[in-house]
């Protein structure tokens, strides 16, 4: 086993990160992802989807792979928010790339709850000018008064405000709300070798890479040479000796039998709940060489908690003329009642959602769907997101069931709490103050029970001081392992209210550095 | 393939680009199983129903007879009742299946596609449309 190598556990935007940083600096690097291939740049899956209206079963996860349990408040389905294909569920994502604020790091000194990460915004903030890079962030803060501070400008110009949103910007300016252009890793202009967005409006599998994939990463770092990336492969177990990783436990999915990966560094990046689920599955607990794991992992689980109204307007706004999502607020992400409820970010969507009380199947002739349709133009839906509170009864742990391989899947047990009710209390008078700026004739609001966690899980193996309060350090290194870490939205300590993607690769760069020069 | 574009011009009601629509449905005869074959009865059976309503053939025929065919299929947006489907396998009539896989998803592409024409968009998603004109609203 060569010192200079590194596996990864799973092949998302995290994973993508640290791979091309350490394939970059001449480490050998495998990338181990349960998941299919999954074509880059996406002009297949487009085509299947957009031309051909035919969902590819080669992009599917092979049965027996997914197939978590979940008990508790949370009632949507956690398995479809977790893609397993090559470049995870950031091939699938919505590209916004927010950074967080300082006080997000610091909730327990400076309002009362959560808990204070180990590192603050300072520490971080090279690293986001490094992810923005990485992505290729569209976005300027001119217009965003709320935004932090930053020492390098985004790589790229912003997406202007759409039509609909420059409206709707015009009216809340007059109450004295904001409606800033929003950062997005999908390219305003070419970068590096990725072309310009041409509005497609097909994000969802953007067709030329406009928006950012780990796929064209991947690519990139396998072009090195010194990058394999393994699909359709489980890990199944992390191997410790002597207080070091010693190798992935891995098996091919059609696969009847193990083998060993050794490597000098191993990286678990596999999403939250995947993470905490192979930390359980490979704890000295379970086998003498297993992990030696903090009470913590599995704890702390964290789901960004969005809820999203549908506003009526007396005119044609046109959601959707362009793809991307062009206005959203910063203004309550630090509001004076911060403590009692969760900061909130207020995001105007472009998608385009037919209404409720008609059902498309209903319509016999293409006159009857346009009119079932027509009232979509003058519709806006404006997502809450919320920030929430880490809370131990949010838990991974695992579960009854058993996957093709004999080994338990996750079980999630996910609680809302007080807090998260009086943070959708304040988010639902925020509609009702956009509503009312913005001239809706008419405005709807999700219940608090169809809270969604727009795909952002976090928390679970929490980054901290030490194993008492924490499953890794403030580099992600799991305690007592000093070659095993743990990287991505797993680590984070308490969420903020905005879009953490970015704080994730951020962190994942923060990590792959330490490894790389610090720790030598 | 010109009665299922035929097909798709009635249901829809609106004039449609035969390209795009007869693209649709050649990929999926190419590529799905069975497809091609409920599309070659699909097209015999139409057009034998529009003779007996006093057309050429169902393509030749006015829209108000195409409704009329395509009546056999459609059921105005209601679901099948169980007993309907029922009747309908054991019976082997075909419409119930160029319903579900003819009417129901030309309508489907409609609603993707040219529905936003209709409601006023420059494209449908999908459609590159370029950034320099989003932010301003055309006539």
């Amino acid at each position: 086993m060569p010192e200079r190598s590194v596996a990864i556990v799973g092949s998302g935007v995290v994973g993508t990160a640290i791979a091309c940083e350490f394939a970059g600096r001449g480490y050998r690097v495998d990338v181990f992802e349960k998941g299919p291939p999954y074509p880059y740049p996406h002009t297949p899956q487009f085509q299947d989807r957009f031309l051909h209206g035919y969902e590819n079963p080669a992009h599917l996860p092979a049965a027996g792979i997914q197939g978590l349990s979940l008990t508790g408040d949370y009632h949507r389905d956690l398995d479809s928010e977790r893609y397993a294909v090559a470049g995870g569920s950031a091939t699938h994502w919505g590209a916004i790339a927010l950074r967080m604020r300082p006080p997000d790091f610091h909730t327990r000194s400076g309002y009362g709850y959560g808990d204070d990460w180990p590192i603050g915004y300072d520490e971080l903030e090279p690293y986001y000018c490094r992810a923005e890079a990485f992505l290729g962030v569209s976005g300027t803060d001119a217009d965003n008064p709320f935004a932090p501070r930053r020492s390098r400008p985004y790589p790229l110009p912003p997406f202007e405000l759409s039509y609909g949103d420059r409206i709707l910007a015009t009216r809340l300016a007059e109450r004295g709300i904001a409606l800033h252009t929003t950062p997005q890793a999908a390219t305003r202009r070419a970068y590096r070798d990725r072309p310009g967005c041409q509005n497609f409006g097909a994000c969802d599998v953007c067709p030329i890479g406009a928006r950012y994939s780990p796929n064209y990463d991947l690519a990139r770092a396998i072009a090195t040479g010194r990058c394999t990336l393994h699909t359709r492969t489980a890990v199944r177990r992390v191997v410790v000796d002597r207080g070091r990783a010693r190798a992935l436990v891995v098996r091919a999915v059609d696969g009847m039998v193990d083998r060993e990966h050794a490597a000098g560094v191993i990286v678990v990046a596999g999403g939250a709940i995947e993470n905490a689920r192979l930390l359980l599955l490979s704890s000295r607990e379970r086998a003498p060489d297993g992990v030696p794991l903090s009470e913590t992992v599995g704890r702390y689980l964290t789901f960004h908690h969005l809820w999203t109204a549908r506003l009526h307007y007396a005119e044609a706004l046109y959601p959707g003329d362009v793809g991307r999502f062009t206005g959203q607020s910063y203004q309550f992400i630090d509001p004076p009642g911060r403590g009692r409820h969760g900061a909130v970010k207020l995001e105007f969507s472009s998608n385009i959602v037919p209404p409720p009380e008609r059902s498309l199947d209903e319509a016999a002739t293409g006159a009857e769907l346009v009119e079932i349709l027509r009232p979509t133009r003058s519709q806006r839906m404006l997502t809450v997101h919320a920030e929430s509170v880490p809370d131990g009864h949010r838990t991974v742990t695992l579960s009854e069931a058993r996957d093709r391989f004999g080994d338990p899947y996750a079980h999630v047990h996910y609680e809302l709490a007080d807090f998260d009710h009086r943070t959708y209390a304040f988010g639902s008078g925020l509609v009702e103050r956009f509503a009312a700026a913005t001239r809706a004739t008419g405005a709807e609001f999700e219940p608090f029970e169809s809270v969604y966690s727009g795909c952002h899980h976090m928390g679970t193996c929490r980054m901290g001081r030490g194993p008492g309060d924490s499953a890794v350090d403030a580099f992600g290194a799991v305690h007592g392992v000093g070659n095993l870490f743990v990287a991505g939205g797993s680590a984070f300590v308490s969420p903020g209210a905005v879009n953490p993607t970015l704080t994730m690769v951020a962190l994942a760069l923060r990590t792959a550095d330490y490894v790389t020069t610090r720790r030598g | 393939m010109a009665a299922l574009v035929a097909a798709a011009g009635a249901v829809t009601g609106y004039a449609i680009d035969p390209a795009h629509y007869g693209e649709y449905y050649r990929w999926r005869a190419e590529h799905l199983r069975g497809y091609r074959v409920l599309y070659e009865r699909f097209g015999r059976d139409a057009d034998r129903a529009a003779r007996e309503l006093g057309a050429r053939s169902f393509v030749a025929a006015t829209r108000e007879i195409q409704l009329d065919v395509l009546g056999r299929a459609g059921r105005g947006g209601r679901p099948m009742t169980v007993w309907e489907r029922l009747r309908a396998d054991v019976s082997g009539n075909p419409w119930p299946l160029y319903e579900r896989f003819v009417v129901r998803e030309t309508l489907a592409l409609f609603a993707r596609t040219d529905a936003w024409i209709a409601l006023g968009y420059r494209g449908w998603p999908g459609v590159p449309k370029g950034l320099e004109r989003y932010r301003l609203r055309h006539a």
